[in-house]
């Protein structure tokens, strides 16, 4: 699918954007294009979907293990000493 | 303001070598460095492996830290190079779990004990699989971009101070990344 000179624009700046939530680092213009354009509203969507399933998918560390990590990391320091 | 300030008695206090101030001040970080090295190579293990390494040359490194950032952006920047030396280590062969590594019996240190807090309710086995493949087949230049702008929420000034780029650099790699990622999950959306 060929896409308009406006979208391939759009979908550039979208990918570089350093705030794909606000947009506010976007020309009015292409703010403007994506409210109008449900192919590059859609696009923007996903990409901001992938997002936050990234940010969903964490693991994390009990105490415990945590604890235990630090003691031993403390003391192999105290034995480098 | 007073944490901060208290923050940075304790980098002070552990530069002249305080072990215990050591302790204080990075035990708030123990887990976004697990989790950023998780993010990064999918596999516990390994993440276990860089915490540990992190852990050591935080505390070598610490000299080298002159307030001029936020302690975590510093702090990134030595987990990101020590995942990057892990890498280095697999690509020659010369990875070793800490599974595999000795200590004493009285310190039962490496309990495998991950508790995986993703949300089980939206995330389910068959998507988390999907998004692992998906950014293991994103190489780790273009990952770390992503990782460190869009999963950790760092300003792109930050990414690129964190990998030495310049902003043309990381803006065009987390173009590719965040492209790529999206059509690899094109038909999760599809499918939803």
């Amino acid at each position: 699918m060929k896409l308009a000179k406006i979208c391939k624009e759009t979908l550039d700046a979208l990918c570089k954007s350093d705030d794909l939530y606000r947009l506010s680092d976007l020309p009015e213009k292409l703010i403007d294009h994506i409210k109008t354009c449900n192919q590059c509203a859609s696009y923007r969507n996903s990409l901001l979907e992938t997002i936050e399933l990234y940010k969903n998918y964490d693991i994390k560390l009990d105490k415990n293990t945590q604890k235990k990590l630090l003691c031993n990391a403390c003391n192999k320091l105290k034995e480098d000493l | 303001m007073k944490k901060i300030d208290e923050e940075l008695d304790l980098i002070e206090a552990a530069k002249k070598g305080d072990i215990n101030a050591f302790n204080k001040l990075i035990k708030n970080y123990t887990q976004l460095i697990y989790s950023f090295s998780f993010k990064v190579c999918r596999n516990e293990e390994k993440a276990k492996n860089t915490l540990q390494d992190t852990l050591i040359n935080v505390y070598k490194s610490l000299k080298t830290f002159d307030g001029k950032s936020k302690f975590s952006t510093w702090l990134y920047k030595v987990v990101t190079n020590n995942c990057l030396m892990l890498r280095r280590s697999e690509k020659a062969g010369k990875f070793i779990s800490v599974d595999d590594i000795q200590f004493d019996s009285s310190s039962d240190h490496f309990i495998s004990s991950a508790v995986d807090i993703s949300s089980k309710e939206t995330l389910n086995t068959e998507l988390k699989e999907k998004l692992d493949e998906a950014i293991k087949k994103l190489p780790l230049k273009y990952r770390l971009v992503f990782i460190l702008r869009d999963i950790e929420g760092l300003s792109i000034e930050e990414t690129k101070n964190i990998l030495n780029l310049s902003v043309p650099v990381v803006k065009s790699r987390l173009h590719r990344a965040r492209n790529f990622l999206r059509n690899e999950l094109k038909e999760y959306y599809e499918a939803s």
